[in-house]
């Protein structure tokens, strides 16, 4: 038990591996609630109170009345959806149809019609409450006939038993039908009410923390297995009485503790981000009242199955701790150890995706690690395995399989640790390098300093992987669309307008302007015409607010674009919508410059501490290029990460932005956009180059305080935990603040101000860059504290 | 040539703990051994001389110029090994001399043919291209010894050159050094008391941050000539000497154990014998209390 606390001791005592976590964590948390904001038409989040009301106003009544409650509601949004027909249509027969229908429903159902019209007078959206009655009403339906899915099945066991394909009692297929009758029959009479499982199917379909588990549990096992072997200290541990079976017991024991323990955090956090988002779930009732749940048979409450989910992931994770223990056991090379590591989690990766259901080779799909960890999938899935001709359910199968990887890797480990020499060899290929290098390499190098200074930064901090995954990520984020997101009813009509309209003035264009003003014209004499209806009338209205709307941004852009050529310079029409986010979005920005300032808190520090941290920082600094040049060197390369981490900051969605909306307007002026009619002529192409220019100086003043931080303090850790302080979390504060951003500068002529802001960030930029050049190259006692405390 | 270490204070802790009181020391051409106990001074000084700490007072000349003022020429004639920490683990021994060279300003030309010979000089030529994190304690040594070199420099300090090294290596370097130092300054800060005995043509011997003597080996040793004794006693009396006297060494033989001590007053009553002193008694009869 000592040992064990030791062991999980030095793990959790690893400052880097802290900090990975904490990050990690936080990292998760944001992914997940940013997927869920960024979701489209997501009433469960916009609408969570009335979500909620609804549900405990319909679960107060009968299921009978509930759903004759609903239907009521869902006529009045039938009745609605033909008012706007009628109002709008020029098709007369559509108009015929659509009057025919709202006379049938005004002497049927009244009371529904009476709703309609109300609600056609207020002129709101009512998209996301008719999807919330929809959702709810499916629930009804399924509950009503749950117990006929269930009561059904021996009769459908029985029946199927006698046909041809099934009637073998000793094949797989018949003992697969009874099991499957007998699983569903223990959920007879099993009470289905009406609730919210939200937080349930949110985690459950969301999958980055597992990866994020798998790669910790990874570092786990670098920190529990290789550290002390590639220090070379198994020799003394092994030496001692309780060196062997004990210290590799315990490492095992530690290792499933810590996984367990991290499993359960992530989850938790998980459900905690979930519920902030969505509120509480419905935790009283029987899983089996969703839809989602049909073919569940294990017999549990909401809250139960939280429980279950926990465990089932930290089992499922523990089956990847044991795979990777027994890899770092078998294998002492460490490229042998990430390959073998790399290639079992790829490999099941792809089996789990790639195979199909209904593939011969399907027990891959779920005899596999990837399936085992989606525990939605796992838990709410009802399926049965063949073993040997018998059917064996697929929790059953996943149960054995990671105690058989549990023991049987614990156990090799644990033999392997205790029989096999722990000292490490040298790696074959290295040797063979080593010798190719001797036979064909020459004395030969480069005395430029940016060199050394590049193969630090980039090879020995292993930084090029760091960079290389983020060029991998852009790329791929620089493909797909940027589409804009319509928010209003007017904005749409005028989107559909604008595709006619965008591009040069021409008489055609023109001609359309005014036969969309004669269209409105025409639905305001119908406003004239006594047969219609109170619900018709508010429908026309609301018809006539939002193509005006629409119309009127057309005119006004119209009026600008004429004064513009006044002034001699060519405009032409452009969406104002999509055009005006792309130079001006504080939400964009606000991310963008989040996710640079982390790529240089991560990337920046350690150019400059990484002489503390071998404290060979005496021996440069006594060198002729040792101390400016060195340090300008430094700056160089610093300056180089910060450019690429800009382009792979803001290029993608630029990029993404083209392929949506192609070069076309780029070059149009801005002014003839709404919200920059005040600022100076610029074209949108030339805002964008000033809008990136101002980052990248924001960029640049952000790699000079990281830097500053980083020669101040001289650790790597420290450093990036600062300065997330000091500069990741005040900008995640500051999210979405309108005034703070470079697309102010066009929308409120803030040119003066915004020089004033870029020339004090280039000055601070230089002032901090100053500060940390005289620090790094000072003599101060200060300057070589870090040496003395490690060194002497 | 000449580099003058004039009236040198440093303390750190706010004053409290002074690593340097008022040391003051010129050296010429030749191999300067500096002895001292932990936290006697020597790395500070070191860092001092070259130009990686500033001292509170006082200030070091190189041939009259204040080393401040000289700046990158005079690091431009300076050589430094540090004491062996840690080095760049990913870099093979090829690159990180290279990059030591460009650290140095020379010029590829110069470069090649100096590590060429250099890595002949100190038996790594084998090894070029195998990365500095394989390497043995002792080859790590030759190593930094062999970036120290690079720019043939006039000033050469090493910190615990030797460390690590076996007895072969051991001697082989310090003939090299005395080789070389003919034209140069060369300052050796060690524990190893036999690395400088041979070599060096003074010894500045450094206590609390003061300097206690600065003298050639023999002046020094003749110090202590009639205080160096080797004394034959039984196995009883062993935990009285080694509680009254500086013990520098302990023989068994036959029955008996012979203790050479290092002392102000000879033991009376006991077969004693004067015995020529070595440098390591003096460092013993300096820096081990007033016995």
């Amino acid at each position: 038990m000592k040992l064990t606390l030791y062991e999980i001791k030095k793990v959790i005592s690893q400052k880097v591996f802290i900090t990975i976590l904490v990050l990690s964590l936080l990292m998760n948390g944001f992914i997940l609630s940013y997927t869920q904001l960024n979701k489209s038409d997501n009433y469960k989040l916009s609408h969570t109170k009335s979500y909620s009301e609804a549900l405990s106003e319909y679960s107060s009544l009968s299921t009978d009345k509930a759903t004759q409650k609903i239907k009521d509601k869902l006529l009045a949004y039938e009745i609605l959806s033909d008012f706007q027909v009628l109002a709008t249509t020029d098709d007369k027969r559509m108009a015929k149809d659509s009057e025919k229908a709202l006379k049938e429903y005004k002497k049927n159902n009244p009371q529904a019609y009476a709703e309609a019209e109300k609600m056609s007078k207020s002129g709101e959206d009512f998209s996301n409450e008719k999807q919330m009655l929809e959702d709810i009403s499916d629930q009804l339906e399924y509950i009503q006939f749950y117990p006929d899915f269930i009561n059904e099945m021996d009769e459908r066991a029985e029946r199927q038993s006698k046909a041809k394909l099934f009637n073998d009692e000793n094949s797989f297929s018949y003992k697969n039908l009874f099991k499957t009758a007998d699983d569903y029959r223990a959920l007879q009479g099993t009470k289905l009410e009406i609730g919210k499982i939200t937080n349930v199917l949110t985690v459950g379909e969301y999958k980055i923390s597992d990866y994020l588990v798998v790669a910790i549990i990874f570092l786990m096992c670098i920190y529990l297995f290789s550290f002390e072997r590639d220090k070379g200290l198994y020799n003394l541990v092994r030496s001692t009485r309780k060196g062997r079976l004990a210290t590799i017991l315990s490492k095992l024991v530690s290792l499933g503790i810590l996984t367990f323990l991290v499993s359960v955090v992530f989850t938790l956090s998980n459900f905690a981000v979930s519920a902030c988002l969505y509120g509480f779930d419905t935790m009283n009732v029987n899983i089996q009242s969703f839809a989602e749940f049909r073919n569940c048979t294990l017999p549990f409450t909401v809250g139960e199955y939280y429980l279950v989910f926990i465990l089932s992931k930290a089992s499922s994770m523990l089956a990847f701790s044991g795979i990777f223990a027994l890899f770092f056991g078998i294998f002492t090379n460490a490229v042998l150890k990430y390959i073998a590591c790399g290639g079992i989690v790829g490999g099941e990766l792809a089996l789990y995706f790639f195979i199909s259901a209904d593939s011969p080779l399907s027990f891959l799909k779920y005899i596999n690690l990837f399936y085992f960890s989606d525990t939605f999938s796992l838990l709410s899935t009802y399926l049965n395995l063949n073993v040997f001709s018998f059917a064996v359910n697929i929790l059953t199968v996943a149960f054995v399989t990671i105690i058989f990887i549990l023991v049987v890797s614990s156990s090799i480990v644990a033999v392997i640790f205790v029989k096999c020499n722990q000292q490490l060899r040298k790696n074959k290929a290295d040797l063979i390098i080593e010798s190719f290098k001797k036979k064909f390499c020459k004395i030969n190098g480069s005395t430029r300093l940016i060199s050394g200074e590049s193969f630090k930064f980039f090879l020995q901090n292993k930084y090029a992987v760091f960079f290389l995954m983020l060029i991998v990520f852009s790329v791929f984020n620089c493909f797909g669309q940027e589409e804009y997101t319509y928010s209003s009813k007017s904005d749409y009509i005028y989107k559909i307008h604008m595709e006619y309209l965008e591009g040069e003035v021409t008489t055609d264009k023109l001609n359309y302007i005014k036969e969309k003003e004669n269209y409105i014209k025409k639905l305001e004499s119908k406003l004239n015409n006594s047969e219609f209806s109170d619900g018709m009338m508010g429908v026309i209205t609301n018809t006539i607010e939002n193509e005006s709307n629409a119309l009127y941004k057309i005119k006004e852009q119209y009026n600008r674009i004429k004064m513009l050529k006044q002034q001699g310079i060519e405009a032409c029409f452009v969406d104002e919508n999509v055009y005006g986010v792309f130079v001006s979005d504080p939400r964009r920005e606000w991310m963008s410059f989040a996710f640079l300032s982390l790529i240089l808190i991560v990337s920046i520090p350690s150019i400059n501490t990484c002489e503390y941290k071998n404290n060979v920082i005496c021996l440069i600094r006594s060198n002729k290029n040792g101390k400016l040049k060195l340090w300008l060197t430094k700056v160089m390369i610093g300056l180089f990460s910060t450019i690429l981490s800009f382009i792979c900051a803001y290029i993608p969605y630029i990029i993404r932005f083209i392929n949506t909306y192609s070069l076309k307007c780029l070059s149009y002026p801005l002014n003839v956009i709404e919200m920059f009619e005040s600022g100076k002529t610029i074209s949108i192409l030339g805002a964008l180059y000033v809008e990136l220019i101002s980052y990248l100086f924001v960029a640049i003043l952000v790699f000079s305080l990281v830097t500053f931080i980083a020669v101040v303090t001289k650790n790597n850790l420290i450093s990036m935990l600062l300065s997330t302080v000091v500069i990741f979390i005040p900008t995640v504060v500051l999210n979405r603040n309108e005034n703070l951003r470079a697309g102010n500068i066009f929308e409120s002529n803030f040119i003066m101000p915004m020089v004033i802001i870029i020339t004090i960030c280039l000055i601070l930029a230089v002032l901090f860059i100053t500060l940390a050049g005289k620090r790094f190259t000072g003599t101060g006692f200060t300057q070589l504290r870090r040496s003395y405390e490690t060194g002497n | 040539m000449k580099l003058e270490i004039k009236n040198i204070n440093k303390s750190y802790k706010k004053g409290t703990v002074k690593a340097l009181d008022d040391f003051t020391v010129t050296l010429t051409p030749g191999v300067y051994g500096l002895l001292g106990p932990n936290g006697a001074g020597k790395s500070t000084l070191m860092n001092i001389i070259t130009d990686n700490l500033n001292a509170d007072s006082g200030e070091v000349l190189y041939d009259g110029e204040n080393i401040k003022k000289l700046g990158k020429n005079y690091r431009s004639i300076l050589g430094y090994m540090p004491q062996q920490q840690g080095l760049y683990d990913d870099f093979t021994l090829n690159r990180f001399l290279w990059y030591m060279s460009a650290l140095k300003g020379l010029k590829k030309k110069d470069a090649k043919e100096k590590i060429t010979s250099l890595l002949k000089t100190v038996n790594l030529t084998e090894s070029a291209h195998k990365k500095l994190g394989g390497f043995s304690g002792g080859m790590k040594q030759r190593a930094l010894i062999a970036q120290a070199l690079l720019n043939d420099p006039e000033i050469l300090i090493l910190d615990e050159p030797t460390a690590g090294l076996d007895p072969k290596e051991r001697i082989r370097i310090r003939n090299f050094i005395s080789e070389i130092a003919e034209d140069k300054i060369v300052l050796i800060s060690t524990h190893v008391v036999s690395d400088i005995e041979f070599i060096a043509k003074e010894i500045i011997l450094l206590k609390e941050g003061k300097l206690i003597s600065h003298n050639t080996c023999n002046s020094l040793t003749k110090e202590i000539e009639n205080k160096v004794f080797e004394v034959e006693i039984d196995k009883e009396n062993l935990k009285y000497f080694q509680d009254n006297y500086r013990v520098s060494n302990l023989s068994h033989s036959e029955d008996k154990i012979i203790v050479r001590i290092v002392t102000d007053t000879s033991p009376k009553d006991y077969k004693i014998q004067k015995v020529k002193p070595t440098l390591e008694d003096l460092y013993l009869y300096v820096f081990e209390g007033g016995k």
